[in-house]
């Protein structure tokens, strides 16, 4: 066997030629090992894509995509302006979810609505944000936001804040599943 | 009637059972015969190169394979003879022979060890079909591999991200932590432990403020007891990187005994130094 392959090596312009002298039984056997050889290259490669880099890929597009929903939510969960408040307060009911939407929805009720009746606009700048920790579905930011209040009676304020925001996957759309102010 | 193409016929008639199967065409006309397989034969000892009949005739090929034995190649002149005189007063003993012993002597001269290796009658293109075969699943497997090793680089990429990002968090956290934990008796010792986590501007104002900083400490009796929050990476690149992290501290001096609590949006910035991730900068945010 080895001088048939030796031979194939050495008068490569006869290569098929030679390859009709190989016995089938070689010939059969390579192509079974290469086949072999193919399908466990095939698995292997799969398995890597499916185990380590495919959840990687997702935890990758999940850090960016739950820091830009989180500093859009903040902004839209903590800006009101007494002409637009309705669209404002339902805008913000539509971007929270879980057991958090409860308690939101009471702070609308209690707190955001009454002041902003009374002619109070804030609005929420997100300066700086980063990320804390991330899952797929579920990643929560360290936002640096300003905070303006205007009211007519008194000067503007401008309050520097620290909130962390957890935001959640929920079908194509990331909601905040919690708002702390540090 | 030439007697080296008689010897040949002979002797070729002796040692391949498959002569006498040759087509007519190759029988009828062995000097054709020679001369076609002399334009396809690759191999320098192909002189009359019969391997045009094997080739072209799918009937002939038989008589190829089975004419691997040493009796045919050792009569390779003779039968070159035979073909080249063109005399062919016996031309089908002639033909066969010429087919029959220049192939034989085409497979023994490349390979010796051929002897024995037949391939069965209808397998003409067997081996290029083999070694299209071959080739295709080559190619594949490098392209499979080739593949692998694309995810794998990224994988690994991706892991290292992952530790980037724990080393800049884990430097820009104790940074933080010995800045905001300090008074004027420890303030030497830990602006040292500091200064080993930083490099520069930073590391270059530590060590040309120390002193004055540590003489502020101890003469207001400063002390201020402090710790790092959420933290969390901002941006990481190719050597530099940027950690927000929210800081609460405890402050007392001579003026305030009882302590203040200030809240810092501190950020901090990192450089890449010799493989290791160094404070190059903390700022806080107003």
């Amino acid at each position: 066997v080895r001088g048939r392959w030796k031979a194939l090596v050495v008068a490569p312009g006869t290569v098929r030629t030679r390859c009709d002298e190989l016995s089938p039984r070689l010939r059969r056997g390579v192509v079974l090992a290469l086949a072999a050889l193919l399908g466990a290259a095939a698995v292997g490669v799969g398995l890597i894509y499916v185990l380590v880099l495919r959840p990687q890929s997702e935890l990758e597009q999940a850090r960016t995509a739950g820091l830009e929903a989180a500093t859009t939510r903040a902004h839209e969960l903590l800006s009101y302006a007494p002409d637009s408040l309705d669209a404002d307060l339902a805008r913000a009911r539509d971007g929270v979810s879980g057991d958090f939407a409860a308690q939101f929805a009471a702070l609308q009720t209690q707190v955001v609505e009454p002041a902003v009746r009374a002619g109070l606009t804030t609005e929420a700048t997100v300066v700086r944000g980063s990320v804390v920790s991330a899952e797929p579905d579920r990643v929560v930011t360290l936002l640096f936001l300003d905070q303006r209040s205007i009211r007519a009676d008194v000067p503007q304020q401008v309050t520097p804040s620290r909130i962390e925001v957890t935001v959640v996957r929920a079908a194509d759309q990331w909601l905040v599943a919690d708002l702390r102010n540090l | 009637m030439n007697r080296n193409s008689t010897t040949a016929t002979d002797e070729v008639d002796t040692g391949l059972e498959r002569v006498e199967d040759s087509p007519p065409a190759a029988e009828t006309d062995g000097a054709d015969s020679g001369a076609e397989g002399r334009g396809e034969t690759a191999g320098p000892d192909r002189e009359a190169g019969a391997d045009g009949v094997a080739g072209d005739d799918p009937a002939a090929e038989p008589v190829v394979r089975d004419a691997s034995t040493d009796v045919a190649a050792t009569d390779v002149s003779a039968a070159d003879v035979s073909a080249t005189d063109g005399t062919a007063t016996d031309g089908d003993a002639a033909a066969d022979s010429d087919a029959g012993a220049d192939d034989g002597a085409a497979v023994d001269v490349a390979d010796p060890a051929a002897d024995g290796v037949l391939a069965a009658p209808g397998q003409r293109g067997a081996g290029g079909r083999w070694l299209g075969t071959v080739a295709v699943l080559v190619v594949l497997l490098a392209g499979v591999l080739t593949a692998g090793g694309v995810l794998i680089t990224q994988a690994r990429a991706s892991a290292e991200l992952r530790a980037d990002r724990e080393a800049v968090l884990a430097v820009a956290t104790d940074v933080v932590a010995g800045m905001v934990s300090i008074n004027g008796a420890a303030a030497a010792g830990n602006l040292g432990r500091i200064s080993d986590q930083t490099t520069d501007p930073l590391r270059g104002q530590l060590s040309g403020f120390s002193k004055v900083f540590e003489t502020l400490l101890q003469e207001g009796q400063v002390e201020s007891v402090g710790s790092v929050g959420d933290s969390g990476v901002e941006s990481l690149g190719a050597g530099s990187a940027t950690v927000l992290l929210s800081v609460n501290a405890s402050v007392t001096n001579s003026e305030v005994p009882d302590g203040v609590q200030r809240s810092f949006r501190m950020v901090v910035s990192l450089s890449e130094v010799d493989g290791r991730w160094l404070a190059s900068a903390v700022d806080v945010l107003a």
